[in-house]
This record gives C-alpha cells, sequence and structure tokens, in this order.
C-alpha cells in the first residue's frame, strides 16, 4: 500500500512539472537539449534562454558601430580580376604556332570512344557518339550546324557544340584546345550528366591534317578523356569553300 | 561495367547539395510584383569566417591560426583577405556586385548543429520554437506564396500560407501516364479535396528539362527560373559538409576550401542562369555558426559562434566589407575561444528581404525576426 501510493505521488509531481504553466501564465517552449537527446522546456525565452542574446535590446541604428572597409585593389590587380574569365573552355594556344593558312574548309568529323579496360591500346567501339560537319577557317575550328552528340541528356543541346567549344588547327595538322565531352551515354530518366572538359593535345597516335593537301586527305585525333576510355575524332572529306 | 573516374574536387563538386525554389507570385494575390529576388546558400556544419575572409590586418590571426590561413589569399585592403577558392566571387568584387559581412551571425552561442540550423532556418528567438522559416513568413507577407523545388520543404522556406513543391526530374514515359483513374478520383471530391488530386494528376505528368544535380548547375537552374517572367523570387541552395574539426587546410585544396569552391561556384551559376535578372537579385549565405578561433589539436577547428557571410548580385553596387571587428586577442574572443559576432545576422536577412520583396524593415523585424528593435543595416549594404 505504501509503495503505492510512493508511485502515486511519484507520478503526480512529474506530471505537474511538465503541464503547469509558466510564473507568468504563459506556455513553456520545447526545444532539444544541446546533445539533441532529450527536450527542455522553458520558460519566456528573453529571460531564460542565455543562447539567445538579443543584441538588438541595446543598440539603435545611431550607436551600432558598424565599420565600412572599402574594397582597393591596385591597377593591376583590378585589371586583372575584371577580365577574369572562369570559363571551362579557357586554353593557353600561345606555346602552339597555329595555322595560317587562308583558306576555308568544310569536313565531315565523327568521334568513337575508345575503351582501354582489357586492351592497353583500347578498343574502338563501333558507333559514333558525335557527328556531323566541321569547318576550318585559317586555324579557328568550329562545328557545323548539323554537328550533334549521340550520348542522350544534356549532349542533346546543342549548344554544347556551338558555346563550348575552343580548338584551334597548328600549323602541323593537330586540334588543340579544349571542348565539352561526353564521354557517358544518359538514358532516359536518369539523372543527366554535366559533360567534361578534356585538352586535345598532339597526341603521338594522332594522324594530322595534311593541310597542303587539305581536300584529299584524312585525319585521325586521338583524346584523351579518362583512364578507362577516350575519343577518337575522326576527319574526312573535306571541300574548299 | 564502366570505370568513373573522378578526381575528389571533381566528386565534391558534384555532390552534397539541394535545390529549393519559392515564391512563385499568384496572379490575383499579389499586390504588385516584388522589386527582386532573394537566393539563399545555406553552409551546414559552420563555415570557418576567419579562412573564408581572413582578417589578416589583426596581428592574433597568424599567431592561432597560421596552418588554417592560406597563404594566396588576396588582399581586399588593408586588413581583409579574400581566400582564393573564391576565384569567381573575387571578380564580382572587382565588378563592385558583392560584398562581406564580417564578425557576424544569428544570435545564437551554444555550438550545436540541431539548434544552430534550426534557429538559422526559422529565425525564431529559441531553437526549435518556430514551425515556419524566416524566408518563408518574409514570402507569405510579400504575398508570394512558397513553392519548393524539392523532395521536401525546408524550414526556412516553409510559411503559413500555400506551400508546394516539385523537383525537376525526367522520368521516364512520364509524358504517357494514364491519369484517368486520378481525374475520377479528383471529379468525385469536393472543392478542396478535388483541387488535390488535380494537383496529383499534374505533377505525374509535369515533364521539365533535364538539370544535374551538381550544385552550380542547380544554381544555374535556379537563377534561370528566377529571371522569368512570374517565376520563383526566392530559392535556397544548401551544401554540407563545412564542419572540419579534423585536417580543415588553409588554401583551395584543404577540405575547407574545396567547400568554399562550391560555393564560389554556385554564385557563378546563378549570375549564369540569371541573366538580366541578376541586376535586380540578392544572394545571401548562411551557416549556423563560425569555428573556434584558435587550431584544435587534429589540424582542425571546432563549434564557435562569429562567422563571415558573403553577399552577392547586382542589389550591390559597391563592394565593402562590413564589419564591427571584435579583435582576435583573446580576452576579445566568446568565452576565450569564439570569434564575437557583432553584427546579429538576421539585421543582414532583413535588408535582403527589404530589397527583395519590398517589405518595410520595421514589418519584417516584427513579424519574420520577432524582434521590433532589430537593428536596419540596409543602408550599409545596399547604400
Amino acid at each position: 500500500m505504501i509503495k503505492i501510493l510512493l508511485l502515486l505521488t511519484l507520478l503526480l509531481t512529474s506530471s505537474q512539472s511538465y503541464s503547469s504553466s509558466c510564473p507568468d501564465g504563459s506556455e513553456p517552449i520545447k526545444s532539444v537539449s544541446d546533445d539533441g537527446t532529450y527536450f527542455v522546456y522553458n520558460c519566456n525565452a528573453s529571460n531564460q534562454n542565455d543562447s539567445i542574446k538579443n543584441q538588438s535590446s541595446h543598440t539603435t541604428n545611431k550607436d551600432l558601430g558598424i565599420k565600412i572597409y572599402d574594397v582597393t585593389f591596385s591597377p593591376a590587380v583590378l585589371d586583372k580580376l575584371l577580365n577574369l574569365v572562369v570559363s571551362k573552355t579557357d586554353f593557353d594556344f600561345s606555346k602552339y604556332t597555329l595555322s595560317n593558312k587562308k583558306t576555308d574548309v568544310l569536313c565531315r568529323f565523327r568521334i568513337t570512344r575508345i575503351v582501354y579496360e582489357k586492351i592497353k591500346e583500347g578498343q574502338e567501339e563501333g558507333w559514333n557518339i558525335a557527328e556531323g560537319n566541321i569547318n576550318i577557317r585559317g586555324s579557328n575550328v568550329e562545328f557545323g550546324d548539323n554537328a550533334i552528340w549521340r550520348m542522350g541528356g544534356l549532349s542533346t543541346d546543342p549548344s554544347y557544340l556551338k558555346l563550348q567549344v575552343n580548338i584551334k588547327l597548328t600549323d602541323d595538322g593537330h586540334f588543340v584546345g579544349k571542348m565539352a565531352y561526353f564521354n557517358l551515354h544518359t538514358n532516359d530518366g536518369e539523372v543527366p550528366i554535366n559533360p567534361m572538359y578534356p585538352i586535345l593535345v598532339k597526341h603521338k597516335r594522332s594522324t594530322p591534317i595534311n593541310i597542303d593537301n587539305i581536300t584529299n586527305m584524312s585525319a585521325k585525333f586521338y583524346i584523351d578523356v579518362e583512364d578507362w576510355a577516350g575519343g577518337l575524332m575522326y576527319i574526312s572529306n573535306c571541300k574548299e569553300l | 561495367m564502366p570505370k568513373i573516374n573522378l578526381t575528389r574536387r571533381q566528386f565534391l563538386k558534384a555532390s552534397g547539395a539541394s535545390l529549393f525554389l519559392a515564391g512563385l507570385p499568384v496572379p490575383g494575390f499579389s499586390k504588385d510584383e516584388p522589386p527582386g529576388t532573394i537566393s539563399v546558400i545555406m553552409l551546414e556544419g559552420g563555415m570557418d569566417g576567419l579562412t573564408a575572409v581572413p582578417p589578416f590586418g589583426d596581428p592574433n590571426l597568424l599567431r592561432m591560426r597560421k596552418n588554417l590561413t592560406p597563404e594566396n589569399f588576396l588582399k581586399l585592403n588593408s586588413f581583409f583577405g579574400l581566400h582564393p577558392s573564391f576565384q569567381y566571387f573575387s571578380g564580382l568584387m572587382a565588378k563592385n556586385n558583392a560584398s562581406v559581412i564580417h564578425a557576424t551571425n544569428f544570435p545564437y552561442t551554444k555550438r550545436s548543429h540541431f539548434e544552430g540550423q534550426n534557429l538559422m532556418q526559422g529565425g525564431g528567438l529559441q531553437p526549435f520554437s518556430e514551425t515556419t522559416g524566416w524566408l518563408g513568413r518574409a514570402l507569405d507577407l510579400a504575398k508570394t506564396p512558397g513553392r519548393s523545388m524539392s523532395l521536401d520543404m525546408p524550414l526556412l522556406l516553409r510559411g503559413a500560407h500555400e506551400n508546394d513543391n516539385f523537383f525537376p526530374a525526367s522520368i521516364r514515359n512520364s509524358g504517357s501516364l494514364k491519369t484517368d483513374l486520378i481525374n475520377m478520383i479528383s471529379n468525385a471530391h469536393a472543392k478542396e479535396g478535388s483541387l488535390i488530386f488535380s494537383k496529383v494528376s499534374k505533377k505525374s505528368t509535369q515533364k521539365d528539362s533535364a538539370v544535374p544535380r551538381d550544385p552550380a548547375s542547380l544554381a544555374k537552374y535556379a537563377g534561370k527560373a528566377m529571371a522569368m517572367k512570374g517565376g520563383p523570387l526566392s530559392s535556397v541552395i544548401k551544401v554540407d559538409q563545412f564542419d572540419t574539426h579534423a585536417s580543415q587546410g588553409a588554401d583551395e585544396y584543404g577540405r575547407h576550401g574545396e567547400r568554399l569552391a562550391i560555393v564560389d561556384d554556385i554564385i557563378a551559376g546563378y549570375k549564369e542562369g540569371l541573366g538580366d535578372a541578376w541586376d535586380k537579385s540578392i544572394i545571401l549565405t548562411l551557416t549556423e555558426f563560425g569555428r573556434t578561433v584558435k587550431e584544435n589539436g587534429t589540424w582542425g577547428t571546432d563549434h564557435g559562434w562569429g562567422s563571415a557571410a558573403l553577399l552577392a548580385g547586382g542589389a550591390i553596387t559597391k563592394s565593402r566589407v562590413i564589419s564591427k571587428w571584435p579583435g582576435l586577442a583573446e580576452r576579445d574572443l566568446f568565452e576565450k575561444r569564439d570569434l564575437v559576432s557583432t553584427i546579429d545576422y538576421r539585421s543582414v536577412c532583413a535588408a535582403c528581404i527589404e530589397y527583395a520583396l519590398g517589405l518595410e524593415h520595421d514589418l519584417i523585424a516584427d513579424k519574420v525576426f520577432f524582434t521590433p528593435k532589430l537593428p536596419r543595416v540596409y543602408d550599409y549594404i545596399f547604400s
């Protein structure tokens, strides 16, 4: 009997501690403890919770004491920052001698994927991941209106072959520069994948464009993209415009 | 199975972000089109403001945190520098489109992630006291109910009025879904129930453009959406993993520096997506707390209080560092360990709301932050 009475007393005491109001009659505010393991009940946040420092009660707009530190760059730094282009296709062509041929040429191109997983030299896949026309005007290289990627997802956006290509032709017939490149196919319903931006260099295994006989040649450029797979860009059927 | 070879930097840049868009003006409900847009980048884990914007003019900085301060920071003036990860942001500073608030945060000092994140989103007077967020309440006041582009609705955007959510996805065959059954149920229900089922029907067949999930792409997508006439007025992007207790690093290749580079990419993505709408936009960062001034025993930092915040957008016409610098000497620190927050960050949020949504400061102070005497810092940022 004594045990039952004790239990009743304890129950009443503990339930009262949770159900009672604050001294000012307001309801206590529930929050979570520092370590997130239990609830804490507090009355009147402004009085009892020292975690909130209400700075505004002591401050007016006139005496905030805030200082403005102006941003000042030297003319050289400012010039550099103002001309800073954070572009994924930025490329420094200064170490290359670019083609100075004045001819305007329209060629066909196609890109295949070459997989290096089983064979060191790579195993070329039997389908084109990109294809269409390509224009070579002097050293400038641009993809034609009908050029397309066939990798699904974002690659179907034609702007990647228009705006995100920065390739030039060197005087010895190589393509150098950077371009948006899709190495993986995206199916319907899959999360799309952003393009990669491989650097096109003078690859030892490439067959460069014969600039002196450009309408009667075919060229092949190796593109290093990832360890497991890269690309092969074929150039053929060139016509002077 | 093809291997996907990503560098650590590429992997980090492609992970750990969520996008939320909100505040679609409702024809006939919104009084006037608000003057601007507001975007929030939530930095979860506690961003180290002393590394992001090192106050190199304070003699105690290098004494306290030599291994955490990048050597190649950009000098903004004779006192503050900018972390090398902020390449794009530095260009915006040169163009007078970006500012920094330093020694600032929400008035919360207990260093709990749970409570701090709740407060930075809820904007209440006490952790877990609010079921709505400060941005959601502001959008309510501007009569622009929230629409969250996510699978859930972050507390920051929750308001009292109508909320809706949607996440951009390209679901296989979603265009050919049969919605006859849903439409039948919709027709069989009374007005409110019918509305819900018609929404389900609409969402089932809703198509959207394919969006990669990396933070910069999400920001670009958000910017584009916000730039459209009648588009959302607000967006929120969340980036985590700022809680660098160990091996924090100093430069752009360190753990913290890599997270800062993501923030830089997000701001660049917003700028690209917003296009001309950049001119009337304001982007601000939030973090639940800063980090300890002194380096800990594992080459990292622990939970602190004051931090730095980045502001960017066409709304800013003069780049500045705005601060009431408290000092880094031990006697100047909060509990002898944390940078003191001398600017209540709620004031900064209020100024951004005032700019973007055209609400009066007193209204924002009272109804959004429940602090009628909240100082107004609008002129420091926007004048």
